[in-house]
């Protein structure tokens, strides 16, 4: 899990002047980051690189109503999972994740693969091995309420500080690990669930 | 400490969020507790999971796709003119409901016209079939007086036969109307009527009557007559050297005697005034210009008579302004 490097206030400013490059510089530090919140709360890479894109000619459009530079990434991250929760519901309302279960095929980079038996108490040691654990907590993460992916996805995989993630939804720091707690335990019961 | 007590805190005491002493008690805890050993266990291999979690790789050309989108919406909305819609911010749904709105008020507007003319016409058939029925003895008492009454009168059961339905339903309408038809036979005289109608010169010039008989005669047919002299205008020529002096002299008399100026085309004003202010208005034109008049009916004193009785009735003049020659 690494940090985005912040990005300079120039560069910010360069953007909202209408500078081609300021954007590019923009989307080039702030996309993995992006792409991988987008893929993390909607568990597909296509819908992921279509929505993070999304995300960028918004900020594009709306960055000169930013006030406040220093916020740039939290106001990013919100917009990010403004667009993540729009999308989500679309999908939903289509049924897309209707389907999904834990054994479904999994996708890869390659394309999907059957699922074979696995069992992720055993330790995993090899390459594919490890990428059958990350779809393995992909899939139960996806099982969680939408909230509660959020909170996990920053904090555990974003590395998100709670002073950060308190600032974001606007709750006391008490409140944020209080309900991180609470939505690791219910995907550890998933995930433990779904192995027995 | 109870097993939710420590299970409650996993979290914490992962981060090393937990007080010394608390940290203490839940390791002790899980030491002895097989189940929240195991639980734990899990808990922190899942834990392990999230934070090695590989990051994606961001698909190649994906800058450049953006750029793309960015140049085929620039692209999109100059040729639909999409930003002319969406600085307007008049969505089409919108304005296809404020046309649908229009038209339906559009056609309720119109269907209650349609209804009154219907009620319009059906009203006085129902009105007189229920007056058949309710009151045989009043229509023969009417038709009685109209065998004996001269041809003139009918046209007053024409307007009697016109007044509001409504008014005849009521209980004991027929009553005082037929009241009212027998006072109106008898104070009417015929021939005067007859006279009247066909010639208002021939009426002036007839015999005088004595003042109570003139006055009863007046009285009694002062409605015909007054809307025959309403109808009729009295053509006024003026001799004047300045017109436009003479406008504003005859506007000012006419206000003055509560009269109006209803019309005005070239040399020629229309006015209504007062029977009453007739004969002062004929003195103010005198001095204005040189005065010829054309009557509809005539002899002044027959319309001094008339607007004695009936002050409130008016009058209407035609003013011809003829330029040019001093009076």
């Amino acid at each position: 899990m690494e940090r985005s490097p912040k990005i300079q206030k120039e560069v910010i400013e360069g953007c909202k002047a209408g500078d081609e490059s300021a954007f590019s510089e923009i989307v080039l530090t702030y996309q993995k980051k992006v792409f991988n919140i987008a893929f993390r709360m909607l568990g597909n890479r296509e819908e992921a690189k279509e929505l993070s894109q999304e995300i960028f000619l918004s900020v594009l459009e709306s960055i000169k109503d930013l006030k406040e530079d220093i916020k740039f990434e939290s106001w990013l991250t919100q917009i990010t999972l403004n667009h993540c929760r729009n999308r989500w519901k679309y999908l939903k309302r289509r049924q897309y994740f209707k389907t999904e279960s834990l054994n479904d095929p999994i996708e890869t980079e390659d394309g999907e693969m059957e699922r074979q038996f696995f069992d992720p108490s055993d330790n995993p040691e090899t390459h594919l091995e490890k990428k059958m654990v990350q779809q393995f907590v992909q899939r139960g993460l996806l099982k969680l309420k939408e909230d509660q992916r959020e909170l996990i996805v920053l904090r555990d995989l974003q590395g998100y500080s709670y002073e950060e993630l308190g600032e974001l939804f606007s709750l006391p720091e008490g409140t944020i690990k209080s309900r991180l707690h609470r939505a690791r335990m219910y995907l550890k019961e998933i995930l433990e669930r779904s192995v027995h | 400490m109870d097993c939710n007590q420590v299970r409650d805190q996993f979290s914490s005491l992962l981060e090393g969020d937990l007080k010394p002493q608390e940290e203490e008690k839940a390791r002790e805890h899980l030491a002895s507790c097989h189940d929240c050993q195991k639980e734990w266990e899990q808990f922190n291999r899942m834990m392990n999971w999230l934070h090695t979690a590989r990051e994606e790789d961001v698909p190649k050309g994906f800058l450049e796709e953006i750029q793309k989108k960015r140049e085929a919406r620039k692209g999109k909305e100059i040729r639909t003119g999409a930003w002319f819609l969406r600085s307007a911010k008049i969505p089409i749904q919108a304005a296809a409901m404020v046309m649908i709105v229009f038209l339906a008020l559009y056609l309720n507007k119109m269907a209650p016209f349609d209804t009154v003319e219907k009620r319009a016409v059906e009203k006085p058939e129902v009105a007189e079939s229920s007056r058949d029925k309710e009151a045989p003895v009043l229509r023969e008492e009417v038709e009685q007086k109209k065998r004996s009454v001269p041809p003139p009168l009918d046209r007053k059961d024409y307007v009697l036969e016109a007044k509001s339905p409504v008014a005849d339903e009521k209980a004991g309408a027929k009553d005082s109307m037929v009241q009212k038809m027998k006072e109106e036979v008898k104070e009417a005289v015929a021939p005067v009527f007859k006279e009247e109608m066909a010639s208002p010169k021939v009426m002036v010039k007839a015999e005088a009557p004595r003042p109570e008989e003139s006055r009863g005669i007046l009285e009694s047919t002062g409605g015909v007559r007054m809307s025959f002299s309403k109808r009729e205008v009295r053509e006024i020529t003026l001799r004047i050297n300045d017109p436009e002096k003479a406008f504003t002299q005859i506007q000012d008399v006419t206000k003055r005697m509560g009269g109006d100026i209803v019309k005005e085309e070239g040399d020629v004003l229309l006015a209504t005034l007062p029977i009453s202010a007739y004969m002062e208005f004929e003195k103010e034109l005198a001095k204005i210009g040189t005065l010829s008049i054309t009557l509809p009916f005539e002899g002044k004193d027959d319309l001094s008579s008339s607007s004695r009785s009936k002050g409130k009735e008016s009058i209407t003049l035609r003013v011809h302004l003829v330029t040019g020659i001093s009076p």
